[in-house]
């Protein structure tokens, strides 16, 4: 008697099962995953631009160019980075670009531009710090 | 179905749905970028004066006046170019402005179109 219910009941069980995964849709996924982290900079202390110009009779001359930019405040979490220097004018369009890593010991950036740039032109100055 | 087993089951379907929640999320890192623009200002936008200082026919000094107070402390380069030859030199702005004189290194030969070119780094 136990095996004759056993039985009937192994049977419900197996149509519930089938009726229930005919209720279910053939679905598939692309893989997605996510997630957010901070992209913040090596250091939150101010840096200062200083200028080495001399004078160039050629080109871009004649006249006082700047061919070194010394960079001062480099923090330690900043060593050993990629770094872009941007020299340009008012108006934003680019004189000369310089890029380097940053140096692994003490406060100092020295930049050097090559070709050099006029000093008369220079009205601003961009610093990127990567990596 | 013992106490033990059930509660052994329960933690294995716990752990296996928290490992397959975890394969939703990224391992994800950023290296550090800072960026930062600012303006190379000017000590002064007025206009200076220009004089070249002569002897027996060659530009010894320039002397550059109207200095600002605002460039006290910077650093003025001038140079002669006389177009055959150019020299330079170099003073610093005193503490209330007004005019520098600034030897030349080598005095260039004065002529009808000599080009004085300066500049005031820093302070």
């Amino acid at each position: 008697m136990k095996r004759i219910v056993g039985a009937v009941l192994a049977g419900l069980m197996t149509v519930g099962l089938v009726f229930g995964m005919a209720a279910s849709l053939n679905l598939t996924s692309d893989s997605l995953g996510s997630a957010t982290t901070v992209v913040a900079a090596c250091q939150a202390g101010a840096m200062n631009a200083t200028y080495t110009s001399a004078y160039t009779a050629a080109a871009p001359g004649p006249g006082y160019t700047v061919g070194t930019v010394t960079i001062t405040g480099l923090a330690a979490t900043c060593y050993l980075k990629p770094y872009r220097v941007t020299l340009a004018t008012a108006a934003g369009a680019s004189l000369g670009e310089a890029t380097g890593t940053t140096p692994g010991a003490g406060t100092t950036i020295v930049v050097t531009f090559a070709p050099v740039v006029s000093a008369a032109s220079v009205t601003a100055i961009s610093v990127v710090i990567s990596g | 179905m013992s106490t033990l087993r059930r509660i052994l089951v329960v933690t294995l379907v716990t752990v296996a749905g928290t490992v397959v929640g975890a394969a939703a999320s990224l391992n994800f890192a950023s290296g550090s970028l800072g960026a930062a623009t600012t303006a190379t200002p000017r000590c002064t936008a007025a206009a200076l004066t220009v004089l070249q200082n002569l002897t027996a026919g060659t530009v010894t000094s320039v002397t550059v006046g109207a200095i600002p107070v605002a460039c006290a402390g910077a650093t003025l380069q001038v140079t002669v170019n006389n177009g055959v030859a150019n020299s330079s030199g170099s003073a610093v702005v005193p503490g209330g402005g007004g005019a520098v004189t600034v030897t030349m290194a080598v005095a260039p030969a004065v002529t009808a179109a000599d080009q004085i070119d300066l500049v005031l780094v820093g302070p």
